[in-house]
């Protein structure tokens, strides 16, 4: 029988026991050898390190671009890492294909020697474990710099992290929330939680011998529009998450919804957050070594040229103005499906001469609305780690796993089934996102009566109730280049 | 990363008259049944009676896409329908599961990411095998792949065995008026 799920740390004789089935999924699980690994990645560059190129950039003083991207044929994965390198991209993503996520080997077989044979492309990512260490570690090597990242299904996540951190790779996206959330619907979050710690475990193991491999910590993601404070306190928890499984490197992840002070707001009040949490359980010496934004995707319609250059550019001038590390802008393709090379290219051009044009000018942005909102989001960020932790008796997987059963933890438009989806968030007049049904999120009076008037605002402003049309409507606002949206 | 692409049906418009708030008929009280409305007197009030529909809605086959059917499921819900919602990543057999357990009057599908076509293959025959002829079949979304036109993704979805197909960003309400007069047809309200 499985014991009850804590924030423990796994002791290593059980963690080195643990991995074995894992190994055993495919046959390149054998090329895995933690030792040789640990010297491999003691080998690369600092500029191959995405723990060490974050913090340089935060040095510097400059914003980088993180994309997603992956192909199916190593060759073909190279070229893409080089032209992405050679457009100063030092954050580079290695997607997964979807048989990969499903643990479809075979299946992955089959279609590579059909793509050898007929030159047709037929996966839609980089099929990692099939091609294992030995000819992944090809990828890293067919450049001088570049941090790796691999994109991975929460079933492929152990081997697919074993294969990757042993083939060279230095940051991991980590978090229990991702594909419970937002992708699966009979997923549970406990079960979600027992694999993520075995990675974070993973990590530890590096750590203990040095070898730094940091964690973007996404948290649960939304599906549908409301405050990001929710996603906010969970990107806490996997740092917690991580940080006693002996990680030493977060990535704090911020997604922005459209409103410039709001993101703001989040974008500062969150690494200031996860600091105080780190330090209060005792893990002064896990660094978070920069922060990332990411525009969560609320563009329902296929845009024109005009828009689809602009929602990138805008989502570059937020994060340049939040002085972030690095930003994920989406390509001019994106609502058309898997982007094209040019495309990429013509995408960072854009949004990288925004990028660097403003950083350039040191701007210390300053605006009352920013303040306004960091308290609010302070406020609730807190009231959710706290009622969390005070459920939890102390223990944060605990308080989780009560929270969302409870809806202390909750989001609209989840498709899992756990989701109590209690809650339901609208715009005000300028396009900032308010709590308009608070479900049982643990907020104080003051916070409750600050969304209400917000929305009260609108309404009169409007001459029309909030309702669910009206946040309808509000989901094909930015497709349609207008702030809210129109009744 | 999830896309919040809205599939099917969005909600627009308001509902006009003295009618309640979002409902599509004049309605004061429900009955499951089928037949005309009914008129009568309880505790010395005119009520009428209207029957209460129950509806299937999810998003077919590997599709994860959420929003196009929580949008549809909860504007039905809010216009009198009993529904019953099976969310994503569902497969023919449990349409036709839940439509037999629940005696449904329609299937409402929702499809995003381009491969319905292929997700619903058969499925007017399987419906047809389990008895389940009568009950209508809807269908909204992007319903191809890349770029393409709206009339043939009808011509098509139509001669798989669907009444009705919607594309992106249909209005949910004229929707539900379309299901209410095709069940009014079809003499089950």
């Amino acid at each position: 029988m499985e014991t009850k799920l804590k924030n423990k740390r796994l002791d290593e004789n059980e963690f080195l026991k643990m991995r074995e089935p894992f190994l055993a999924q495919w046959r390149t699980g054998r090329e895995v050898d933690l030792d040789e690994a640990v010297e491999y990645q003691k080998k690369l560059p600092d500029s191959k390190n995405w723990h060490k190129v974050a913090l340089k950039l935060h040095e510097e003083g400059r914003t980088a671009i993180f994309p997603r991207a992956g192909t199916g044929l190593l060759e073909d994965q190279i070229s893409l890492s080089k032209k992405l390198v050679e457009s100063g991209v030092p954050f580079i993503p290695v997607t997964t294909d979807s048989y990969t996520r499903q643990l479809d080997f075979e299946k992955v077989e089959s279609i590579l020697a059909e793509m050898r044979k007929t030159g047709r492309n037929l996966l839609n990512g980089y099929p990692i474990i099939n091609y294992g260490v030995k000819q992944t570690r090809k990828i890293i090597e067919s450049v001088d710099r570049g941090a790796f990242n691999p994109r991975l299904s929460l079933k492929s996540y152990p081997l697919a992290t074993e294969i990757s951190f042993a083939a060279g790779m230095t940051g991991i996206a980590a978090s229990s929330f991702i594909s419970w959330a937002a992708y699966e619907k009979d997923a549970s979050l406990e079960q979600s939680m027992r694999t993520n710690q075995y990675v974070h475990r993973l990590i530890g193991y590096y750590a203990d011998r040095g070898v730094i491999i940091s964690t973007d910590n996404h948290g649960w993601i939304l599906t549908g529009m409301q405050p990001m404070t929710v996603n906010l306190a969970t990107t806490i928890v996997d740092a917690l998450m991580v940080a006693e499984q002996g990680g030493k490197s977060i990535t704090s992840v911020v997604h922005l919804m459209g409103n410039m002070a709001q993101d703001l707001a989040w974008i500062r009040v969150t690494p200031k957050l996860m600091r105080e949490y780190l330090d209060k359980f005792g893990y002064k010496d896990v660094s978070i070594a920069g922060v990332f934004a990411q525009h969560t995707p609320l563009f329902p319609m296929p845009q024109g040229m005009g828009g689809a250059f602009a929602f990138p550019n805008y989502t570059a001038v937020v994060a340049a103005l939040g002085n972030v590390e690095a930003v994920s802008v989406r390509t001019i393709d994106e609502a058309l499906g898997i982007p094209t090379e040019e495309s990429h290219a013509l995408s960072y051009e854009s949004t990288n001469w925004l990028l660097n044009v403003i950083r350039g000018q040191k701007i210390d942005f300053k605006m009352k609305e920013i303040d306004e909102e960091e308290a609010i989001a302070e406020i609730e960020i807190r009231a959710l780690m706290d009622k969390i932790l005070e459920i939890g008796d102390g223990d944060v997987i605990q308080g989780c796993l009560k929270g969302v059963e409870a809806g202390i933890l909750d989001s609209s438009f989840s498709p899992n089934k756990q989701v109590r989806d209690l809650v339901m968030g609208i715009k005000d007049s300028r396009g900032a996102i308010r709590w308009k049904e608070f479900g049982n999120l643990p907020f104080p009076e003051e916070v409750k009566k600050f969304h209400r008037k917000k929305i009260a605002e609108r309404e009169k402003a409007e001459n029309r109730k909030m309702d669910y049309d009206a946040l309808i409507q509000d989901f094909w606002a930015f497709s349609k280049g207008q702030l809210v949206g129109k009744a | 990363m999830p896309s919040s692409r809205t599939s099917g049906l969005s909600a627009k418009g308001s509902s006009s008259g003295r009618r309640k708030k979002g409902f599509p008929f004049p309605v004061l009280g429900f009955q499951r049944g089928t037949g005309n409305p009914k008129r009568e007197t309880r505790n010395g009030r005119r009520i009428i009676i209207v029957a209460k529909p129950t509806v299937i809605t999810g998003t077919v086959g590997k599709d994860a896409h959420v929003i196009g059917t929580k949008i549809l499921s909860r504007s039905l819900r809010d216009a009198g329908f009993n529904v019953i919602e099976l969310g994503i990543l569902t497969p023919q057999e449990e349409f036709v599961k839940a439509a037999l357990e629940n005696k449904a009057d329609a299937i409402l599908m929702s499809s995003l990411y381009g491969m319905g076509e292929n997700d619903v293959q058969g499925f007017k025959d399987k419906c047809v095998a389990a008895g389940l002829s009568d009950v209508l079949l809807y269908i909204g979304g992007n319903l191809g792949v890349g770029k393409h036109d709206f009339k043939d993704d009808e011509v098509k979805f139509k001669k798989l065995g669907f009444d009705r197909v919607y594309p992106p960003a249909s209005d949910v309400k004229a929707a539900i008026v379309d299901l209410w007069a095709d069940l009014k047809a079809r003499g089950k309200v």
